[in-house]
């Protein structure tokens, strides 16, 4: 199945976020708990884990671009 | 592209299990100090399905510069707020809990009632342990009488920072009155674990750092936990300086020389931090050392 992973509120009233880096590629299998990305919050930088295996099919946004919270940032088939 | 903040400032986040704390919370109309401060270990401590209650609502009567959580009218005070706390607390399986509060100086009591009606619903629906962070209550006895009554684990108090930034950083209060605070607890209730935090990186000396920790522990105070600034936006004070693991090393070598019994100095620790850890830690050390509860 078809899915897309979007930018999660990290943080209480988190607008948008920087995407710094893409720890995965497409074509790569991925399993539950493995980085997907970083992004810089206010207080960390926050790598965010796969929350189940998925296979990366696209990725829908650059490094370094700035991405509001709940917009698409990869396409994923579970 | 390059992280500006250090990577020791690197967390991760499983959005699945962050989410599965929320809607408990959400489910139960509790409120947690991890969402409302913005923490950056709320990734690491829900993977093991923990939590920090804050009662009393979300609206503190303070304005701390350095704090996330949001200055305002506060809400009235729920009474069935301590029973639902419990409730979480059963359903998390926790085997410590910590319970804070936002400050609230408009309550005769500064919400000590609450703080006991707490303790007393968790003890009657768990077997955890019970560890409460307060506010200084204004340094009024009676209402820190009211919470050490009901013999929490651990009672905290948090000093936040070194006494030269409380006008920045604390304009509502004072550094001798939360001391003041750990002293009286100490000297009322010795057996209780006495714990505070504060936080570096907002501009302070590795001098006054120590001279903080000197104090605090002339006051009895047994444990404490010292972590990096991190601003939470642009309207809240800036960080100085990300001080660096070794630093805070020498911090917890500092913390063990002077006496006390457990110290988590560490550019991630907050309050409760590893506290379930902590206190275990401490209490295996008071053991030891022939000191009974």
């Amino acid at each position: 199945m078809k899915k897309t992973v979007t930018m999660p509120e990290l943080k209480k009233g988190m607008k948008k976020a920087v995407l710094c880096r893409w720890n995965v590629e497409p074509g790569q299998k991925v399993e539950s708990g493995s980085e997907l990305f970083e992004t810089e919050t206010e207080k960390a930088i926050s790598a965010v884990e796969a929350e189940e295996n998925m296979t990366v099919l696209r990725l829908l946004v650059d490094e370094g671009d700035e991405v509001e919270v709940g917009a698409p940032l990869m396409e994923v088939e579970m | 592209m390059e992280n500006k903040k250090p990577e020791w400032l690197r967390v991760r986040y499983n959005m699945r299990e962050v989410n599965a704390i929320y809607a408990l919370a959400d489910g139960l109309e509790l409120n947690t100090v991890c969402r409302e401060s913005g923490c950056p270990n709320i990734g690491k401590c829900s993977k093991c399905g923990s939590a920090t209650f804050m009662i009393l609502g979300k609206k503190c009567t303070r304005n701390c510069r350095f704090c996330d959580v949001d200055c305002g009218a506060p809400e009235a005070p729920d009474p069935d707020e301590p029973r639902r706390v419990a409730d979480a607390v059963k359903r998390l399986r926790l085997t410590h809990a910590v319970i804070t509060s936002v400050t609230r100086d408009d309550l005769p009591d500064g919400g000590a009632s609450a703080f006991a009606a707490v303790i007393r619903e968790i003890r009657e629906m768990t077997s955890a342990t019970v560890e409460v962070l307060i506010p200084d209550f204004r340094g009024d006895r009676e209402a820190i009488d009211t919470v050490i009554r009901e013999s929490p684990d651990v009672l905290g108090h948090n000093v936040e920072t070194v006494k030269r930034l409380y006008p920045v950083a604390r304009p509502q209060a004072v550094y001798e009155r939360s001391l003041g605070v750990l002293k009286y607890v100490k000297d009322n209730y010795p057996s209780a674990m006495v714990k505070t935090a504060f936080m570096v990186g907002l501009g302070e000396t590795r001098d006054e750092v120590r001279e903080l920790m000197r104090d605090v522990r002339e006051t009895g105070c047994d444990l404490l936990t010292a972590g990096q600034y991190l601003q939470p936006s642009e309207d809240h004070l800036n960080v100085v300086e990300y001080v660096t693991p070794e630093t805070f090393a020498d911090y917890a070598a500092d913390a063990r020389k002077m006496g006390f019994l457990g110290a988590v100095c560490d550019p991630l620790a907050r309050s409760s931090y590893l506290a379930a850890d902590l206190y275990r830690d401490a209490l295996a050390v008071r053991e030891k050392n022939g000191e009974t509860r």
